[in-house]
Parts: structure tokens; sequence; C-alpha cells
């Protein structure tokens, strides 16, 4: 077994919201190994994003500790922070957001190497052109601005920036929830091409199931700042285990309109319940089919149910 | 059963900076009685202009229906005066747009949202009106109904402005429910209780459903029929089955083929498609996906492809010469 690259230990973050606490991540634990990737599903609203930002630093945790590269870097700060955000990326969702609209192409990929006192100008100017065909983008690119390229394009560029200083992990804030299906795939590609090639680390935030079983080795379902189900791809995939992480899958249409007709989507009723007034005991039990009198009052906690498989259910 | 729609070459363009910008080039679609079909289509190729140009919803100027015939009951919606639209537009053809955070108005009630419609076309009296409000709330599976009657927008989740969407739409008993990607906004889960949702009342009520979306398991689930469009126009069409399961068209191929399914693997490559759509300001002499198709022949960038059976491809018309 390989050392894990990140390790996250009982991870809680909380915000203030109208002077009530609203804890967006609870108790969150897991590790990435070097050059896999670990899937991250949830709805929206239930902290994939704020945990993706908590592992960056962008946000203080308030609880548990995060291990990278055998380094606990929890309270990192000032020089030691800045050295330890440069083998970390992250990628942002919107592709129209995240690029500033007044820099070339150039300026926003070199960006991240001049503030690192990277090479001078020269060297600078190679590594653009490099990184350029790296994700596959004409060399004329370099003197353009972001709003002359498609969104698959402009997700591309921030591609281009994250490698820029050869980060070990990439954090992806649903990269392709934005593009069309076509450009999904291209991108999807790319990725899993730049993981081979440079032996990345990825973690990956996203919705949609099956993108998500094409990307990664383990995959994490979240719900409502917690996790209920984490495990290696296949087996979670075939042997569902948590209420939640079954509804899901069954929620995903398959392209088959027989098979579809054969296999009703589990419908689950009603809504996340406000992550301000979380339920005590398991926090689906609001939503859950299979839900009895203990799930309302027991928390239940993640348990191994199979070789790396956990989930946190009762049952 | 009666064809209720039926729309012939329908050609929206818009005036941007004195260039056109094509956005419906041609398409062809229909629609029966009872009947549910699907659009489908990557964003850009036109599908929310062609169903909004149905009911000439879209401001002209800057847009321009150049050209087509959109046949409902008799009527050319397109020739015909605008009182006669808005007699049409809500009450006889309901619409779902896309985003339920920005269509509802924020300073008005729910309650008030609904009303707006019925009693504009006198199809409620105001004594009723509260009454069947709620009774429409239920119908959508809102639960408290008499409390959310009264409430804002802002105080509903985005699956439930959905579905206050529908009962909107929903409020003149519509013959057609034309919904514009009302699931897109969505989470999973709520996306397949809305899927659900539409379809049931589509049957309850005997409407006639389009479905606007990119997502071709959505439209599977609820569409008999299918319509895809690449670039304005409708490049195949064919029952749900036939097309999910034997898709005629290259595009359709290509499209079905870059979806990840639950059955791929990891890290197995996904087909992709070459390049993007073309620009919608260009003029496209021959088939429109040709700069991208793998199967490409010399007369596929010179002359559009004639709808053959199922799709718009040279390929076919190929094949139907050689058989006769």
């Amino acid at each position: 077994m390989n050392q894990p690259l990140i390790q996250v230990n009982q991870l809680t973050k909380s915000f203030l919201v109208n002077r009530q606490t609203l804890t967006a991540v609870r108790n969150v634990c897991f590790s990435i190994e070097s050059g896999q990737t670990l899937g991250l599903v949830g709805e929206s609203g239930c902290g994939k994003s704020t945990l993706g930002r908590i592992l960056l630093r962008l946000y203080e945790p308030d609880n548990g500790n995060i291990i990278f590269r055998g380094e606990e870097i929890t309270h990192f700060s000032g020089k030691k922070l800045k050295e330890m955000r440069r083998h970390m990326q992250m990628i942002f969702q919107d592709p129209f957001a995240s690029l500033n609209p007044r820099m070339t192409v150039e300026a926003i990929i070199s960006e991240p190497l001049i503030v690192n006192g990277r090479g001078g100008t020269r060297e600078q100017k190679k590594a653009c052109a490099e990184l350029l065909d790296l994700v596959n983008l004409p060399q004329n690119a370099l003197g353009r601005f972001p709003h002359e390229f498609s969104g698959g394009q402009r997700q591309r560029i921030g591609i281009a920036r994250a490698l820029a200083l050869h980060p070990e992990l990439i954090i992806y804030d649903e990269p392709i929830s934005a593009l069309d299906v076509s450009i999904q795939a291209q991108i999807v590609n790319l990725l899993l091409s730049l993981q081979r090639e440079l032996k990345l680390t990825y973690l990956f935030i996203a919705h949609d199931l099956a993108m998500v079983k094409v990307l990664s080795n383990r995959v994490a379902v979240m719900y409502l700042g917690e996790f209920v189900e984490i495990g290696d791809v296949d087996e979670l995939y075939a042997h569902p285990s948590h209420p939640y992480t079954q509804i899901l899958l069954s929620s995903i249409p398959c392209h088959d309109p027989i098979e579809e007709r054969k296999r009703p989507p589990v419908i689950l009723h009603g809504e996340p319940p406000s992550p301000l007034n979380p339920p005590k005991g398991c926090i689906f039990c609001t939503r859950c089919p299979k839900a009895t009198n203990a799930c309302w009052e027991q928390k239940p906690e993640l348990k191994k149910i199979g070789r790396d498989h956990f989930a946190a259910c009762l049952f | 059963m009666a064809k209720i729609l039926d729309v012939q070459n329908l050609t929206v363009s818009f005036s941007i900076h004195g260039q056109q910008l094509h956005a419906v080039r041609g398409a062809s679609f229909d629609l029966y009685e009872g009947e549910s079909i699907g659009i489908v289509g990557e964003s850009g190729c036109g599908k929310s202009v062609a169903v909004q140009s149905l009911t000439r919803l879209i401001p002209s100027p800057p847009s321009l229906i150049q050209a087509g015939r959109v046949i409902y009951r008799g009527i050319d919606l397109l020739q015909t005066s605008f009182k006669c639209l808005r007699s049409i537009r809500g009450r006889e053809i309901g619409m779902i747009f896309q985003d339920p955070m920005t269509s509802l108005n924020p300073t008005m009630k729910i309650g008030s949202q609904i009303l707006e419609g019925p009693l504009y076309h006198s199809i409620f009296n105001r004594q009723e009106a509260r009454l069947r409000a709620i009774e429409l709330l239920h119908l959508v599976g809102i639960p408290e109904p008499e409390l959310r009657f009264s409430q804002f927008p802002h105080q509903l989740s985005g699956g439930m402005r959905q579905r206050v969407m529908i009962a909107i739409a929903l409020a003149a008993k519509p013959l057609i429910l034309i919904a514009d990607e009302p699931t897109t906004a969505l989470d999973p889960t709520i996306q397949v209780q809305i899927l659900a949702l539409l379809k049931d009342l589509q049957q309850r009520l005997n409407m006639s459903l389009i479905l606007i979306s990119h997502d071709i398991g959505s439209i599977a689930r609820v569409c008999d029929r299918i319509f895809v469009m690449y670039a304005g126009k409708i490049v195949e069409n064919g029952s749900a089955a036939e097309v999910l399961n034997s898709p005629s068209h290259p595009y359709t191929q290509k499209l079905l083929g870059a979806l990840p399914t639950l059955k791929s693997a990891h890290g197995e490559p996904l087909c992709t498609i070459l390049g993007s759509p073309p620009s919608l300001f260009d003029t496209i002499a021959g088939c429109s996906f040709a700069p991208r198709c793998p199967l490409a022949m010399p007369i596929c960038s010179q002359k559009p492809p004639p709808f053959l059976s199922r799709a718009a491809c040279w390929l076919h018309s190929k094949t139907s010469e050689e058989n006769q």
C-alpha cells in the first residue's frame, strides 16, 4: 500500500449564518493515495465545495487535521502556507467566472509562475507554450483573451494554469458541470491522460455519478456535511450499502428506454433538511425509506462493511 | 390521434451588430394529442429559441422569424394576430422555463403568481380563485399548500419553485405543455421527482408535452418520441427506443457514445466528438455536422442532406439509392 498523499481526520467546519451555526462539514475523515482519484458526490449544499476549500486552507477548519505529504498543514501560515499551496491546485466550476477577463491567456497561465518567482521572462514564456500543448490548445491562444474561447477551451486554460507549478494534488470543483455533453467527454479524457502522464492525484467533486465512476478509484458520498459511504469505486457501485447511495444510483437515467422502464427510479420524497437544523440521529432519517425509530435517535458511525468499503447506516 | 401542433421549416435569426445570427435553421417537428416528445441538443443549438418562437415569445426585433409555419389546430401561429396569440399563450399552450430561481417574480406571493394568468383569461372567478390555486399547489405535490399560497419565492427551495412553475403552467389546463430544461438547475434526486411529476400529470390530464433538455437520460424517462437538434436543425427523429437503441445520425451516435453510463469502467476513455459546434454566424452550405463527422463524404459539405427515414444524413440517401 502506498503512503497516502493527503489524509484528513475528523475535519469540521461551521459558519455563522444569522447568528445560527451552520455546520457545513462534520467529522470527515479520508485519505487519498498518490496517483489516485477520490470522487466526491453529493447534492448541492451538502458541503462538497467547502471540504475542497478547507484542504487548500482557503477556509480554516474548526476542528480536525490535514496531513499533506507527511506534514500536518492544518496550522501553516505565511511562507510555509504559500510553499505548501504550490503542490495543491484547484479548478473551479464556472470557466466563465474563474478567468480574469482583462488578462491575456499568457498572463493568466504565467501568473502562478510570477507569484512564485519561477524563472525569468523567457523561461516563463516557454513554460506557457508547453502548458498549452499539454492541454491541447493552439499556440496562438497566448495573446488572446478569455472571452474569445468556448467553455471547454476556458476550462483547459484553467487546467493549464493549475498545472503551471507542477502540483501533486488537484482539486476539481465540479469542473465539467457547466459544459456540454460532447465537451464534457473531451475534458474527462484530458484529465485521465494528464493523470497518467504526470502522476497526479485528484479530488474530483461532482454530482454526476456516472462521470465520477469513469474518473475515480474511490468514491465518497456526502450528505448534509457528513460522509455516508466511502469505498472502492467498483465495490461501491456494485453493492451500494447506504440507502442514500442506492437512491442516488437509481436516479441516474440510463440511455436505454427499455431497460429504463424495467427499472423505475426510486423516488425520494422530500428535500434535504436545513443544515442549520440537522436531524439528531442519522442525518438521512427524514427521507430514508427504511428509517426506523432507532435511526431518529442513534447516530450511525462509518463502519467497515467490506474490503475498502465503509458506510454509516445502522443496518 | 390527431396532430395538435405541426412545425415546418421554422427559421429564426437574430440581428446582432449588423450580423445575422442563425439560431434556428429550418427545424420541423410535430406533436400529437396526448403525446410527449423530447427535443435534445447541446446548448446553443436553438432548442429554446425554437420553442419560444412557437408562440412568438421572443421579442422582434432583434429576432426575426424568417420562414416556417406553426400550425396549431388549423391556425398558423406565426401569421395570426396578437390578440389571438394572447388567448393561446398560457391558456392553451403553457410553458415552464428553465431557471426556477429567476422566472418567478420575487416581489409577488406564490398565490398571486399562480392566479395571474387564470384571472386574466377569466378561467377562475375571484371567489373560487384562492381555492383553485391551493388545489393546484396540492396537485404538483407541495406540502402545506395553504401556507405556501401566501409565501414569497425566496422562502421555497429550488425543487419547490419548479413545482410552483408547473402549477402556474397548469393553471389554465393547457392542451400543450412546453417544459424548457425543467430539471437542469436541480439536484439529481429532485430531478427524478420533477420528471416523474411531469410524466404523471401529462398522462392524468391528457396533455401533450414538449420536453427540452440537453440530457438524453431525462428525455428517455419521459418521452415517446425524440427529436435530436444540432446547429438549429432537427438531424434525427424517431421513437425513444429507436433513437436511443439504434441511433441513425452520426451525431446522435457520437453523443450517446460520449455519455458515461454506470457500466463504463474506471479509466476507460470516453468517445469524444472532435471540435465544437459551428458558429451561429456562419452560413452552412452542406450538413452542419460534416466538419466534426468521422464518416463525412465530399458531398456532405456541399449540399444539405435530405431527411430520409429517420435522419438528415447523406449516408442514408446513398444506401437508399443503392437499394433502388
